[in-house]
């Protein structure tokens, strides 16, 4: 099979709406790199002076985006991991991390758990078994919140800060189903290309967004997931392989199998993509009519997100963990 | 893993029952097209993606 651009030895097929093509290494590459840039364009991800923060887990997908990013923009690029405090596996991926922001010239920053909060995932997983959440439910809100105050300290220190996560094709359409099946309207507004809170969905210029407030973009979101392991592999990067071992995602895990097995099964290979571009046209026409009430809105005094009581859902339950932890922690 | 028999990887994939939605093959260590013939002694790996954050 040879590469439909250039004739040589073709690494992969790629899925495009009307068929398969194949494609050597170098256009391999060249094609991620146009999703990327395409993404960018289509829904205002970048400006001229933003400065592009990246969520650096330290994953395959993370530092594919980091270095597609650092290829082909010029913007001020920073990153930033956090560690949770996951033995065995956070200081392993944070490792890779710092490797790679090293080595595509990004400035790379650590923030964590134990130090802001004084307790580690560790801990809360020890502790929590007595309760019944899952400690991914815990681990994100806590994680959101620390990437939120490191962003708008950098917002301070650089142009136009945005916070760009790696989340896949795949990871947006999983997260439409699962949104649409639990019939979550709140949580389905987050699936759009620009979110951070869901009154601020795409349709609304980042212009328009309040004093402060740090946009969240996803450059990574026209991207399949197989697209973004192949541009690893031909760039011989390497990670940590398999996932946090505190991952219970099974009703994600589900899904994911089923759309994977019906596009296997089915040969629809654009089918990924027609339910995002059908979802964006949706959303679209949706945001068009929803005005925001600035009055609706207050800053947490907390964290300083918007919101319509005086402190945030998120702060709320971030206290509740941090007094059931430190307490535990003081028995023990 | 080894394998005996010259197949594709298309051929192999279909045999081992490998969703190519959720897996790439390399061989040698290098990423295939699934028309590349696995030759005897060739070393095959299963890149199994979804798995990994
Ligand atoms: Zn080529
Ligand atoms: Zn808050």
């Amino acid at each position: 099979m040879k590469c439909v651009f250039c004739n040589k030895e073709a690494v992969f097929e790629a899925s495009t709406p009307t068929k398969k093509i194949s494609l050597c290494e170098k256009h391999l590459v060249e094609d991620v790199s146009k999703k990327v840039k395409l993404a960018v364009k289509k829904y205002g991800l970048i400006s001229k002076n933003t400065t592009i923060l990246i969520a650096l887990s330290g994953g395959k997908d993370s530092i594919s985006l980091m270095h597609v990013l650092s290829k082909n923009f010029e913007n001020k690029i920073i990153a930033v991991s956090v560690n949770e405090g996951i033995k065995g596996y956070r200081d392993e991926s944070i490792f890779f991390a710092k490797k790679y922001a090293k080595e595509f010239g990004v400035k790379h920053y650590v923030i964590e758990f134990k130090k802001e909060y004084g307790f580690s995932m560790d801990d809360v997983v020890r502790i929590m078994n007595k309760f019944p959440l899952k400690p991914c439910s815990y681990c994100g809100v806590l994680r959101r919140q620390l990437i939120n105050k490191f962003a708008k300290k950098m917002n301070k220190k650089y142009d136009d800060v945005r916070l760009a996560t790696a989340h896949t094709l795949d990871d947006e359409v999983q997260s439409i189903f699962m949104n649409i099946f639990q019939n979550d309207f709140e949580k389905l507004m987050r699936c759009s290309a620009i979110t951070g809170y869901y009154k601020f969905n795409n349709g609304i210029k980042p212009k328009d967004f309040p004093k402060g407030f740090i946009p969240r973009i996803k450059p990574y979101r026209l991207v399949s997931e197989k697209e973004s392991m192949a541009y690893f592999l031909v760039n011989n990067f390497k990670t940590i392989e398999g996932s946090c071992p505190n991952i219970s995602d099974a009703y994600r895990n589900r899904l994911r199998n089923a759309l994977n097995k019906y596009v296997w099964k089915s040969r629809r290979y654009d089918f990924k993509l027609n339910i995002l571009n059908w979802f964006d046209a949706i959303l679209s026409k949706k945001l068009r009519n929803h005005k925001i009430k600035s009055s609706e809105l207050k800053e947490c005094k907390i964290c300083g997100e918007p919101t319509s009581g005086e402190i945030c859902k998120t702060c709320i339950l971030i206290e509740k963990i941090k007094e059931v932890v430190k307490n535990e922690i003081k028995k023990e | 893993m080894k394998i005996k028999k010259q197949m594709s990887v298309k051929e192999y994939m279909k045999i081992n029952k490998i969703n190519p939605e959720t897996a790439l093959i390399t061989i040698n260590g290098k990423l295939v097209a699934s028309d590349k013939l696995i030759k005897k002694g060739d070393k095959i790996e299963i890149i199994n993606f979804v798995s990994r954050g």
